[in-house]
């Protein structure tokens, strides 16, 4: 059965501003779902908000993920259930080499903590090869060289390579849901067709994402299921495919003044 | 039970005397113990010293041996062991001693290389400098006293072990250490509270005084975990000689109240020095540290790295002074101080100091200090550690650059070791 992202009339405040006004949006494991909007619209307060962030407050409606309301849960245990957010601006954290700490999140994802009594050693020690095994993999695919796995996570990364590495992450920890802000800016159309091929590759009735963005050029690579378009913290149009080539040769001007119109009325 | 009170000039210069201490010596007890009478204890804006009454110590072990031999002594090395101000043992390998190195107790010292203590005993520090160096001054008899030849390299560390137990007991220790031209010494100080939740208070100073020759070099590596209720007072003094050059690495965790100075006068041209204090701090507790460096000569180079993290109501001050004296051109030097918060309410200081006569340097400076950021931990969580394992993972990726540094693995395990314990307890 499909895992579904339920949002429901979602309200979302930061700092006792609304920018949520209300979305719905139903996303399940095997769909592709984007969304587009111009700057300031509320796409990165939702994929922040999905994810738990705590300066983003619901105020209203409800998220629910596998029939579960997961609004009061920490994003540690959204994450535990499948959800994954590959950030827009993803943090640098010193001293922390890359590999060390996903086999740390994958750990915690598969909820082996130290704490849990006797470990495994043997067992231990093979997870922790065939990890290593897969992150070379990963980083392969995604065109990274082995050596980032022993840098500190994003320290001195270029723009570029940081989003690259939040995919790596992404394959490593196999979310069922995956939201993905605005991966594609910032990188050159080699690497935007890097990413969008890794991201195919999960692909398939477990995985499902809901890809967050400016350009249509990734959506080229993507072929995105449902596309919706956010202006104002509200959905205000959903389609498909060709609904991106339609923004494309027209803008955002015209839903915004309708979206204005309507609101007028 | 002796307690501060019972001494006088008179009753320390009988003491000193009947220990079998030459005049000069006597009279820096005396001048010490005179100073020690006169100085207020050394507060700062940052750091006042509450509960501490030095009248409620017990001074009287500082002149014993202690009875037990110590169990915590491996066969084949030189180590040095007090327990309460007590000696327990002090040893050295027949192989070192027939090189040449002196590794003994001061009072052997003062009898048995009566020339070599008159010229370092007291030659880079005064007695009188401050009410706690005094107190040591005065007072300390059973310090260790190392001397290592002309090129001369000794390839395991030499240990100096400090251990306190008995509540209200005072240990005090005075320390000289010469590494003579083109040698080469790790020395490892450890001090730990014999039982970390014991009572306190306990009071304890040390007196470091380092000489380096020419090209010589010194790794000293220190770690402090005393129980939390002492009070330790540390002044360690290094004259460096031309082309040598020593690596001070320092791990602070226990104590109630810690005040250090560490001080480089890097005297010979080419000497360098570099500076490494960690420090975890929690509940209560108070750190008051200070890393000086001093250019006295051309081309010399220094490099001054202090990291703090702090939990609960724990509080610390990090001073940096760098001092480039008018001859010490194409000087280089470089300090840095970075304190992490985890919590409201600890606190941290940097107070970076830079004095500079000479008109060809080079002097950077450089701290942050704040809370652990939110949205780093988001990050991490987001991935799925829980909020505690995120914040753990930021603090020892804070902690870890600077620990990669440390070049005594020893120090480094251990300190990773006790971190790790205080933040499960």
């Amino acid at each position: 059965m499909a895992s579904v992202l339920e949002i429901k009339d979602l309200h979302v405040s930061v700092e006792g501003k609304e920018i949520l006004k209300g979305v719905t949006l139903n996303v399940k494991t095997g769909e592709i779902h984007s969304i587009m909007g111009p700057n300031g619209s509320g796409k990165s307060t939702l994929a922040l908000a999905l994810m738990g962030h705590p300066k983003y407050e619901v105020t209203q409606g409800e998220i629910l993920f596998k029939g579960q309301n997961i609004v009061e849960l920490e994003p540690n245990e959204r994450a535990r259930l499948g959800l994954f957010l590959a950030f827009q601006y993803p943090l640098e954290i010193q001293g922390v080499p890359l590999g060390r700490f996903l086999w740390a999140a994958k750990k915690a994802l598969m909820g082996q903590s130290q704490a849990d009594g006797q470990p495994d050693k043997k067992a231990d020690a093979k997870a922790l090869s065939e990890f290593r095994k897969q992150l070379q993999e990963k980083m392969k695919l995604l065109k990274m060289d082995e050596s980032f796995a022993q840098r500190y996570l994003n320290v001195g990364f270029s723009g570029g390579e940081k989003k690259r590495a939040e995919i790596v992450q992404m394959h490593i920890l196999k979310p069922e849901i995956a939201i993905l802000d605005e991966t594609d800016s910032g990188l050159d159309i080699d690497s935007v067709k890097i990413v969008a091929e890794a991201v195919n590759q999960l692909r398939g009735p477990d995985f499902g994402a809901l890809v967050i963005t400016h350009y249509q050029r990734i959506l080229n690579f993507l072929k995105p299921d449902y596309v919706h378009v956010m202006i104002d913290g509200r959905i205000v149009r959903s389609g498909d495919e060709s609904l991106v080539h339609e923004l494309e040769a027209k803008g955002y001007d015209w839903l915004i003044h309708e979206t204005k119109a309507k609101a007028v009325r | 039970m002796s307690t501060l009170r019972s001494f006088s000039v008179d009753t320390i210069a009988e003491q000193a005397a009947s220990r079998g201490e030459p005049t000069w010596l006597v009279q820096k007890r005396v001048e010490a113990f005179e100073a020690l009478q006169r100085l207020p204890l050394p507060e700062s804006r940052y750091t006042k010293i509450r509960g501490l009454d030095l009248n409620a110590f017990d001074f009287a072990g500082q002149n014993a041996h202690h009875a037990h031999i110590g169990e915590l002594a491996a066969e084949r090395e030189a180590v040095h062991i007090q327990l309460d101000g007590q000696i327990l043992i002090t040893q050295v390998p027949e192989s070192l001693q027939s090189k040449g190195i002196v590794f003994c107790d001061m009072a052997t010292a003062i009898r048995e290389h009566p020339d070599l203590v008159k010229q370092y005993l007291f030659h880079a520090i005064s007695p009188s400098e401050d009410k706690m160096t005094a107190l040591v001054s005065a007072l300390a008899s059973s310090g260790i006293f190392i001397y290592v030849p002309k090129e001369t390299v000794l390839t395991e560390p030499v240990r100096l072990v400090y251990l306190l137990d008995e509540p209200s007991v005072a240990a005090l220790a005075h320390q000289v250490i010469i590494i003579e031209s083109g040698s080469s010494v790790t020395v490892l100080e450890e001090a730990y509270a014999k039982h970390p939740d014991g009572p306190g208070p306990h009071l304890h100073g040390t007196i470091s005084e380092v000489y380096l020759g020419e090209g010589a070099r010194m790794q000293f590596g220190a770690l402090q975990n005393w129980n939390e209720g002492t009070y330790s007072f540390v002044r360690r003094r290094a004259h460096v000689g031309r082309d040598a050059k020593i690596q001070w690495t320092i791990g602070w965790l226990g104590g109630r109240l810690t005040m250090s100075s560490v001080e480089s006068r890097l005297v010979g041209p080419g000497a360098e020095m570099e500076d490494i204090q960690v420090l975890f701090g929690r509940h209560k507790q108070h750190f008051d540290l200070t890393s000086s460096l001093r250019n006295m000569a051309p081309h010399v180079k220094g490099e001054i790295h202090m990291k703090g993290v702090l939990k609960d109501q724990a509080r610390a001050v990090m001073y940096g002074f760098i001092r480039v004296d008018p001859v010490a051109q194409q000087s280089n030097s470089y300090q840095l101080a970075q304190g992490l918060l985890l919590n409201d309410g600890a606190h941290c200081d940097a107070i970076p100091g830079l004095e500079i006569e000479a008109n060809d340097v080079r002097a950077t400076h450089g701290a942050s200090i704040g809370p652990i950021d939110e949205e780093q931990i988001f990050y991490l969580q987001s991935r799925g550690l829980d909020r505690e394992q995120a914040k753990r993972t930021i603090v020892e990726g804070f902690l870890t650059p600077t620990l990669e540094q440390i070049p005594i693995a020893g120090v480094r395990e251990r300190f990773h070791a006790f971190v790790e314990q205080k933040w499960n307890e």
